[in-house]
């Protein structure tokens, strides 16, 4: 490495910037090298010099940047009040994360929930389910059952369509068919 | 001191003043002394100073920087880069390579001449600092003072000049090499000043 990365390290470490490892390599590089020792020498020097070259404005200047600095404080009556400046997104995240969590919850819950709220529309779909199972075995064999079970299953699928009027009906009539086959759910 | 600046800050955002008082006491010397060395003259850094903090007062609910002090430096650094465009129009303080140790217009924009302050001083070993910083480039300058006299890190610097680290560390290396240079003779007395 370079003596010149090196006295780039030698500020760094001056302003407080350099890591302890880095820390530890220059300080090892300094320790062999006479014209980074002199670098860092002078540095201090200098900088520690230039520190004393403050200047002092007019006292005048200080008096006017607090009378503005009174005027802005009591030109609005709201001063402690002022509205942020900051993008309106970042201001409404907060508002807009806790809204967007609380419907996802709301949903969650009523998913969770309808079941339980609409037990007979699950029993009916049970019960179509099973008797059309129950039934699969003699497709064909008993002409009234076979009539049975195709009104059964149109009836399923107006339900599935949106029409749950007649669900106890549905259900009704699969427990029937049942019956004539000697079953039960 | 950070810790202080949010607490002043905070007061003031409060509408107390005397906590903005506080604040400017702290900085008034480094940041006035800063726009002195970078103007041509003390009305040039009469009136920037000024309005650093008019526009620092202005801005003070929008102000959401970790280090106030960068801040104010950085609305120095606009106002003193707006001063000398427009007196100087066809040029331009824009960085344009990490090798800018010889850099005409900049050399011209820096005044050679001591200040008022430094007849004062001649005999301080200050004086003779101050004469051989006037003589560096603007860019290598502000670096120098902007880390001498506002103690702002590397990374603070390199924000407010909008360039890398490494040409804000580069640039401080020119400048301190010029300066050791041109106060070769000096560092006797600078050694014996420092112990």
């Amino acid at each position: 490495m370079s003596c010149k990365t090196y006295r780039n390290r030698i500020l760094l470490e001056q302003s407080g910037e350099l890591g302890a490892i880095q820390r530890a390599l220059l300080k090892r590089h300094i320790a062999g090298c006479a014209e980074c020792r002199k670098f860092k020498e002078e540095t201090l020097i200098v900088t520690d010099a230039a520190r004393t070259l403050t200047a002092d404005p007019d006292s005048a200047q200080i008096e006017n940047i607090l009378s503005f600095a009174r005027r802005e404080v009591s030109r609005s009556e709201e001063f402690r009040f002022r509205p942020s400046r900051e993008p309106l997104l970042r201001q409404w995240r907060p508002a807009l994360l806790y809204a967007g969590l609380s419907i996802l919850l709301f949903i969650a819950f009523f998913a969770v929930i309808s079941p339980v709220l609409h037990p007979s529309r699950q029993g009916a779909e049970t019960a179509v389910m099973e008797t059309r199972s129950a039934l699969a075995w003699d497709d064909g064999f008993d002409e009234e059952l076979d009539e049975l079970s195709n009104m059964l299953a149109t009836a399923a699928k107006e339900w599935s369509n949106g029409d749950a009027s007649e669900l106890d009906e549905i259900e009704r009539l699969a427990r029937e068919l049942l019956e004539l086959e000697g079953m039960q759910i | 001191m950070e810790t202080d600046d949010r607490t002043w800050l905070a007061e003031y955002r409060r509408g107390s003043v005397e906590a903005l008082a506080m604040l400017v006491e702290r900085y008034r010397k480094p940041l006035f002394g800063f726009i002195l060395r970078m103007t041509e003259g003390r009305d040039d850094a009469d009136d920037i100073f000024q309005e650093v903090w008019v526009r620092a007062i202005r801005n003070m609910s929008s102000y959401r920087d970790k280090s106030f002090v960068s801040w104010l430096f950085r609305i120095a650094h606009n106002l003193v880069i707006d001063r000398v465009r427009k007196r100087r129009p066809m040029e331009t303080l824009m960085p344009r390579t990490d090798d800018e140790a010889e850099n005409p217009i900049e050399t011209r924009l820096a005044d050679p001449a001591p200040g008022p302050d430094s007849e004062v001083a001649e005999r301080e070993l200050g004086a003779r600092i101050l004469r051989a910083v006037e003589q560096l480039p603007l860019e290598q300058k502000e670096v120098f003072l902007l880390r001498t006299q506002a103690g702002l890190s590397f990374k603070d610097i390199s924000k407010i000049q909008q360039t890398s680290i490494n040409t804000a560390l580069a640039r401080m290396q020119y400048a301190l090499n010029k300066l050791r240079h041109l106060l070769q003779d000096d560092y006797a007395a600078l050694k014996g000043a420092a112990t």
